[in-house]
Order: structure tokens, then C-alpha cells, then sequence
């Protein structure tokens, strides 16, 4: 049984629909990347699975329970998490008061175990604990962003964009944890990336969505050695 | 036959308020929070001024006197020695003060004008319900406007319908004396009614030519699609003023009328009630077209004269059954805003017949 | 110009409950960014039930701000919760909210005028007989201060605590700040800002407990109060408890020292003018500070000045 299904999803936002059926299946331990032409529908789909857009038909399970119709913050409460592209931290409040309400569903001692775990996972962060996260540099707040999507120890992450705007050397470093999360603790990634090279290099399986429509889907080295799609949809010579 | 015709008077009255209400948030989407100021303006105007003017007529020296405590004197007095017997001057008393009502109003609504286009909606909601308030403060506490707490009279321009003193010569007859003072009272209301009903229907054939007109579609157009009716070159905030003053114009007009029909203007008759009320019957009717602010307004007085009516049957109740109206018409306009937003009459897409 | 003690207490009086007030809208505003037009008449429930407890159950009124507290708490919550969410959720722009407020409040105070001439209260309520005089370090001070001002401390403290030392305090200000992402952390957004709700209820339920007694109040109070309580929130900014708190006695004290000092020679205003004044400041704030004394940016400000001199 797949971690996270998504079958044959129509969404949107309102009476604009953008996704038209889509589907993919993730496990445990593997990396999903989503590519695609700006505006094809990528952020979208992490939105609609976890319930911040309008699905109008389809189904998402997870470990397969059916969960389409469940409100965010019950998603969030069954093991899933996720990172948006843009205000994806608090400003107004310290970095330890955005882990705390990342532990929001945690009693007291788990939230102590998982705050250290992050911190050994992520170092940087340590340093940054009582500073207000609106004296942040764009990359510090990402790893803010990061330490807060995995504080739970989710099953899965969902991650949209995690290293636009970003450094090279920092967006480097943020790839490296997310094979890490991988790698380490076995939690499926389901990741969006502008820059679909960098994204297909580390993946197992990857979409291609153009105009909300699956274009491709299977490994991603595959995709990442298909010349022709490469060149007309993700700016890889 | 009584209640039809003050049926009629009230119906023709809110109709206008209604249209103009429509036009400034149906049509062009300002929110007008503080429409009883220019209901006022209308009612001030007409308190103010026609006792004043015509005092001087009867031969009253307004410096001589306490305005504050001798109106109501004055006012019949200007109504029984002078209005009574002639018509022609009652008319033009009637409507010149109806048209400086509407100015009046006009006026205000210029310069509400200016926040209602440059602060954000809730902002604007605020500042219009305080303002509103806050001139009912000040024509409560300033005697000179309409006498304070006393409140002011207006002298009745349609008595000269029944007095038994207005003459007039026909050829082969002589001298006859006012035919219609035989038929007493009714003939005044139903008189009265059609005065006030001729004049919200002129109104509203007026809105319809105006909303389906080029300048109509304008409206709708900065209402829909601000940054597209820039970029076509249209000035929003010049469009957004003149919807305003139109809108108040015609509320002022309302105020007029209003103060005509019931004889006395006090402040404590203007509370932002009244302004909740042009809102339910907008909104009921269906906001953005001129029909559905006629039904929402028929609707509405129904309601209203309804209750009014069973209060006669219920002397003994401890409360001002009014009250339970409004939480009626409150409960009734929550449950509209959630289940039929649009109205009983939803706007229709404008018709392109000329293209 | 020396001011008589009497002013000053008064406006302290005054300040210290419209404070509370102006707590109470702000929070709201920031949570569904709808100014709360039946919030006036919160308080109008705290002055009834005030009345109530006192008159039917001969309780002293110092003993009755937890019952106006959770009564007027949970008008507001149901308020919330029949009205404003439903709407919320069905993504109403904003005037549609207003309007709807505007409905809610004019229900409430017909319920309110309903139950008063049910209680045969045609005259006004007041309770000034429990105000009587205290002696502090020699000074003779009306019981009424040291009550509102004590209630106002515990109330300001304990909402600063909740809000930045406990787990929900915290997801409460992430809450309003960013509903979206709270969600995905897990934080029930609807719940947290229904305890919001109940919370502003409540503060406007006692602070509308102590105004019967500086004066003698009606159905009508609250929504009287309404005007001043936006004019204070919005001097404050309407983005921050302590600019409420700021707004609330900035106001007050214009509000009750102006009025002395106007009705005075050499103008002699009448005092029936006295809501003028937090008029005028609602005008000026949003004429040359739209965002409140929180919310301008004074460090931009100073420059673009000092730019201007240099």
C-alpha cells in the first residue's frame, strides 16, 4: 500500500480549475519530484492534497485511508507535512515560538525529544532560537521553515519550491538534508521544483505537469535523460 | 383607505432610498454606511429653512422671536394665513424645497466623497456610521439648526387642497368656492400619495434610463474591475464622486419628502437604523438592479406596516413590539447574506443591444 | 493649568474600561479583519447583567465581573459561531461581513431594549450607590477607580500571559497572523479564534459591568460607546493589543480632559458635545496616520522629515 495515493485529482481554486486529473503514488523512503512550466499547476497540487485549494473530484489516501475531504489542520494531525513557498513562517514571533507551534501536537516530552533531534539535524538553527524570525536572512528562514515541517517526524513532507530565491551554496545545502530526510529517516518527500534538474537528480519518481495535465511520470532519471521533454518543458539543455 | 395612501407615501419615499442606495453599492460598489446623514440633509434642509423663509410672509420678525419655542406656532400660522390659500406658492414652497433637499444632499455627499474613495471598506464603514451619528449629536444639541431637542414643525403645503377659502373665478359660474373640501381628508392623502408616488416613479424611470447607459455600465465597470477601468483610461475616483453625490441627491430628496409628509423634523427619527433598513431592503430586492430595490422596498414596508398594525391588537405586551422587527429584519438579513447573496432579483448581465 | 482630581479620576475611570474595549475590537478585527459593529452592545450585556445579579440575586456588583464575563463571552461566541463564521467560510468579502455585523447588532439591541422594558427598567440603570469612598494614604478616592483600575491590570496581565507564555496563546497570535500555515502545523484555526471571540466578549462584558457606575445607563450605552471604542482602537492601529491599550487611554483621557477644558470659558462648550472629541481624533488619526500609532513607521517617518531638512 502506498504512503500518499492521489488518484485522477481535478482541483482548483474557486471556479478556476487548474489541475485536470492527476494522479501519482508515493512510498515510504522515496523522493516524488513535480516538474513543470510555471503555472502548470505544481503548488496547486501539494495545496489541493492538503486542503488549502478545491478538489472537485478525485481521491487522496493516505496509507490508504481516504482522506479528501479532511480539513488541514486534521491532515497535519495524521503525519503529513508541509512546506509553502511563501510565508511559510511566523515573522511577528521567535524562532522558538514558530517550533513550539510546529510541536503544537505534541505533549511536552516529545516535543523536547524531537526540538534537540532537529537541532542535531539541523545545526544552524540552534543559534537563531530566540531571534524574531523578521531579522532573518531569506535562507535562515528557510531553515526555520524546514525545522518546522519536520519537528513532528512526519510520515510524509510536502514541499513547494524550497529553494527559490536561495543561494546556490544554500540551496545546495537544503537539497543535501532534504536526500537526508530521505535517507535517514525514511520519510517520503513529495517535492516542487522550478529547477527541475537540481530536483530529478535527487529523485526516484517524478511528474511532469503541463497546463495541469500529466505529461510524463515514472523515474525520474528517465525523464531527466528524455532530451526532447527535457528541452520543452524544463529548460535543460 | 388611510393606511393605502400612507402605504404609498412611505413606499415612494424608501423606493428612493433604496435606487439611490442601489447606485452607490450595487451599482458602483461603495459600501454607504451613513446613508440616514443625507435622509437627513434632506429632512434638515426642509426643517430649517421653510419656517424661516416664510415667516417674514406672515409678517413674523424672526429676530424678535425664540424660533426654538415658537415654532410650532409659526408653522401653523404660515400654514393657515398663508399656504392654505394659495396653491400655486405651496407647490413652489414644495418642490423648490424638495430641489434644495436634493442639493443639499448632493453636497454632503461631495464631501463624503472624499474618504469614500480613499479609505479602504471597513474603514469607510466606520467613518460613515460615526459621522452619521455625529451630526445627529450635533442637530440634537445645536438649537439653531432644528430647534434641538424640540425638534421643528414645516408648515403643511397641502393644506390648500381642503380649505374651504381658496376661490377661484370659472367662466359662466362666478366665484366658486374649493370644490375638493366637500370631499374632505381622503382626497388630501390620496392627493398627497400621488404627489409623492408621481415623484418616485420619475425617479426611478431616471435610474433605469441613467444604470443602462453608457455611464451605468461605467459604474459597474470601476465596480467589477477597478485596475481594468484605469487602464482603459476611465477616472475611478471622479466616477465613484459622482455615483456618491447622485446617490445622495436622491437621499436628500427622500429627507425632503419625508419631512413634508410627517410635519416635524427631530433628531432622534435619523439613528443609523434607518440606514439599516435601506440596507435590508437592498439587499432582500437583490443589490445591482432597480427592480429588485423596488421589491426589496415592498417587501420590506409590508413587514413594517404589518407589524405596525398588529401593535394595535397587543396594547398589553411590556415592549415596543418595533424591536421585535428589527431582530426579525436582522435574523432575515443574515439568512439572505448566507443562502441568496444576490437578492430575491439577481442583477442580469448588462445588455449589449446597441452592439 | 492644574487640573482638579476629580477630572483625572474620571478619565482614569474611563480610560481604564475603554482600554478594555479597544482590546477586545482589535482583537476581533484581527482575527476575521471585520470591524464588529454589535461590540458596543457587549457591554451593553455586562451593564444588564450587572443590573441583574444585583437587583435578583443581591450580589455586590465587585463580585459580579466573572458572570458578566462569561455571559457577554458567550453572546459573542454565539455570534461568531451563527453568524461570522458561517460567512467567513463561504469566503463573504468584507462588506457583506460589515453588513451583517450591522444586523447582528441592531438584533442585539433590540433584545437588549426587550428585556429591559420586560424588567420594567424604563428609567436608566445606574449603580453609582455602590461607589462609595475609600481611603488611601489620606486620599479620599471613589472605590469605582481602584476597582476599574485593579480589573484592568489583572485582565491586561493574564491576556499577556495567555497570549505569549501558553502553548494556545501563542498558536493564537500565529492564528491571526497566518491562518493558512497554522492550519498546516496542526492548530484548529475556527477553534482558536472562537476563543478569540469569547475572550473580547468577555472583556467588554466587565467593562461594561462598571459603567453604571459614573453614569446612568440604557440600552442605548454600548452602541453610544461603539464610536469612541473604534476611534480608540483605530488611534491605536487595530494591529496590536498594546496599541489598544495605548489608543484606549490616549483617547479617554482627550476625551474627558477636553471636554472639562472646553466647557470652560472662554468657549464653554455644552458637554452634550463630549462624543465630538473621539470624532475628531478618529478623523485626524485617519487623515495623517491611517495605520495608528502602532502601526506607522516612525523610523520612516523621522527620515523622510530629517530628508526633507537636510
Amino acid at each position: 500500500m502506498a504512503l500518499l495515493e492521489v488518484r485522477n485529482l481535478q482541483a482548483g481554486y474557486g471556479k478556476l480549475q487548474v489541475l485536470f486529473d492527476v494522479s501519482l503514488s508515493l512510498n515510504k523512503g522515496e523522493i516524488h519530484c513535480v516538474v513543470g512550466p510555471n503555472g502548470s499547476g505544481k503548488s496547486t497540487l501539494l495545496k489541493a492534497i492538503f486542503g488549502l485549494a478545491n478538489i472537485y473530484e478525485g481521491k487522496v489516501l493516505l496509507n490508504g485511508r481516504d482522506i479528501t475531504r479532511l480539513k488541514p489542520h486534521e491532515k497535519a494531525r495524521m503525519g503529513m507535512a508541509y512546506l509553502p513557498q511563501l510565508d511559510n513562517v511566523f515573522s511577528r514571533l521567535t524562532v522558538r515560538e514558530n517550533l513550539l507551534l510546529a510541536g503544537y501536537t505534541l505533549d511536552h516530552t516529545q516535543y523536547r525529544e524531537r526540538l534537540e533531534e532537529v537541532l542535531d539535524f539541523l545545526p544552524q538553527v540552534r543559534a537563531m532560537m530566540n531571534r524574531k524570525v523578521l531579522t532573518l536572512s531569506g535562507g535562515e528562514r528557510q531553515m526555520v521553515a524546514m525545522a518546522m515541517a519536520i519537528l513532528r517526524k512526519p510520515d510524509i513532507i510536502m514541499l513547494d519550491e524550497p529553494t527559490a530565491a536561495l543561494a546556490p551554496k544554500i540551496a545546495r545545502n537544503i537539497l543535501n538534508k532534504i536526500v537526508e530526510l530521505r535517507d535517514r529517516f525514511k520519510i517520503g518527500v513529495l517535492l516542487v521544483e522550478q529547477n527541475a534538474k537540481v530536483a530529478l537528480e535527487i529523485s526516484d519518481n517524478a511528474v511532469l505537469l503541463v497546463a495541469g495535465k500529466e505529461v510524463y511520470k515514472g523515474p525520474a532519471s528517465d525523464l531527466l535523460s528524455n532530451k526532447e521533454l527535457a528541452k520543452m518543458y524544463l529548460g535543460v539543455r | 383607505m388611510e393606511f393605502i395612501c400612507a402605504f404609498l407615501t412611505f413606499y415612494s419615499i424608501y423606493l428612493i432610498l433604496s435606487i439611490s442606495l442601489n447606485i452607490e453599492y450595487g451599482y458602483t460598489g461603495i459600501p454607504n454606511f451613513g446613508k440616514v446623514m443625507f435622509f437627513g440633509a434632506g429632512a434638515f434642509t426642509v426643517g430649517a429653512l421653510t419656517s424661516r423663509l416664510l415667516a417674514p410672509l406672515v409678517g413674523i420678525d424672526l429676530s424678535n422671536t425664540n424660533f426654538k419655542i415658537e415654532n410650532i406656532k409659526i408653522a401653523e400660522s404660515i400654514s393657515k394665513t398663508y399656504l392654505m390659500q394659495r396653491p400655486i406658492e405651496s407647490l413652489a414652497v414644495f418642490l423648490g424645497m424638495l430641489a434644495l433637499g436634493a442639493i443639499i444632499g448632493g453636497i454632503i455627499g461631495w464631501l463624503a466623497s472624499y474618504p469614500a474613495i480613499r479609505l479602504r471598506e471597513d474603514y469607510l464603514g466606520m467613518t460613515l456610521v460615526v459621522a452619521g451619528e455625529l451630526i445627529r449629536l450635533i442637530a440634537y444639541n445645536y438649537d439653531p439648526l432644528i430647534c434641538g431637542t424640540f425638534g421643528v414643525h414645516v408648515p403643511n403645503v397641502f393644506g390648500f387642497i381642503k380649505s374651504p377659502e381658496w376661490t377661484f373665478d370659472v367662466v359662466g359660474l362666478g366665484t366658486v368656492k374649493n370644490p375638493l373640501v366637500v370631499l374632505g381628508d381622503t382626497v388630501s392623502d390620496i392627493i398627497k400619495a400621488g404627489v409623492m408616488f408621481t415623484i418616485a416613479l420619475s425617479v426611478w424611470f431616471l435610474a433605469q434610463r441613467l444604470m443602462n447607459s453608457p455611464f451605468g455600465r461605467l459604474l459597474r465597470a470601476v465596480r467589477d474591475n477597478e485596475v481594468a477601468a484605469e487602464a482603459l483610461g476611465k477616472d475611478v475616483a471622479k466616477t465613484r464622486m459622482i455615483a456618491l453625490v447622485i446617490g445622495s441627491a436622491m437621499a436628500g430628496l427622500a429627507g425632503s419628502m419625508y419631512a413634508f409628509y410627517t410635519l416635524t423634523v427631530h433628531a432622534t427619527d435619523f439613528t443609523p437604523i434607518r440606514t439599516f433598513v435601506v440596507w435590508v431592503m437592498v439587499v432582500l430586492g437583490g443589490a445591482g438592479n432597480n427592480v429588485g430595490a423596488a421589491v426589496g422596498t415592498l417587501i420590506y414596508l409590508v413587514i413594517e406596516r404589518g407589524i405596525a398594525m398588529v401593535k394595535q391588537y397587543f396594547p398589553m405586551l411590556p415592549f415596543d413590539i418595533n424591536y421585535l422587527s428589527y431582530i426579525i429584519m436582522g435574523a432575515l438579513l443574515v439568512l439572505i447574506l448566507m443562502y441568496k447573496s444576490e437578492g430575491l432579483i439577481p442583477e442580469k448581465p448588462p445588455k449589449y443591444t446597441e452592439e | 493649568m492644574m487640573l482638579p482630581p476629580e477630572v483625572f479620576i474620571d478619565a482614569l475611570i474611563y480610560s481604564n474600561l475603554l482600554s478594555l474595549l479597544a482590546i477586545g475590537l482589535t482583537l476581533t478585527y484581527l482575527t476575521l479583519k471585520v470591524p464588529n459593529f454589535a461590540y458596543g452592545d457587549l457591554a451593553t450585556i455586562g451593564i444588564y447583567v450587572a443590573f441583574t445579579f444585583n437587583e435578583f440575586y443581591s450580589l455586590h456588583p465587585y463580585l459580579i465581573p466573572p458572570f458578566a464575563f462569561i455571559t457577554a463571552g458567550l453572546v459573542s461566541l454565539a455570534s461568531y459561531i451563527l453568524v461570522f463564521r458561517p460567512l467567513w467560510k463561504r469566503k463573504s468579502n468584507i462588506v457583506t461581513l460589515m453588513i451583517a455585523s450591522i444586523a447582528v447588532e441592531i438584533a442585539l439591541r433590540s433584545m437588549i431594549h426587550i428585556y429591559a422594558s420586560a424588567l420594567g427598567l424604563r428609567r436608566r440603570v445606574s449603580l453609582a450607590r455602590f461607589d462609595e469612598p475609600v481611603n488611601i494614604a489620606g486620599l479620599e478616592l471613589p472605590s469605582v477607580l481602584l476597582a476599574t483600575t485593579l480589573t484592568t491590570i489583572t485582565l491586561v496581565c493574564s491576556l499577556y500571559l495567555f497570549l505569549n507564555k501558553t502553548k494556545f496563546g501563542t498558536a493564537m497570535r500565529a492564528a491571526i497572523e497566518n491562518p493558512y500555515l497554522a492550519s498546516t502545523l496542526g492548530i484548529n484555526v475556527e477553534q482558536v479564534y472562537a476563543v478569540s471571540w469569547f475572550l473580547a466578549g468577555g472583556l467588554a462584558g466587565v467593562a461594561g459591568l462598571f459603567l453604571p457606575f459614573r453614569i446612568s445607563a440604557t440600552p442605548e450605552t454600548g452602541w453610544e460607546l461603539l464610536l469612541k471604542i473604534f476611534a480608540a482602537s483605530v488611534l491605536g492601529g487595530l494591529n496590536s493589543i498594546f496599541g489598544a491599550i495605548l489608543g484606549g487611554y490616549i483617547t479617554g483621557f482627550a476625551e474627558v480632559v477636553g471636554i472639562y477644558l472646553l466647557s470652560r470659558p472662554p468657549l464653554n462648550l455644552s458637554t452634550a458635545y463630549r462624543p465630538a472629541i473621539p470624532f475628531a481624533l478618529f478623523i485626524i488619526v485617519l487623515l495623517v496616520m491611517p495605520r495608528g500609532i502602532t502601526g506607522t513607521d516612525w523610523r520612516r517617518l523621522k527620515k523622510i522629515l530629517r530628508g526633507g531638512e537636510g
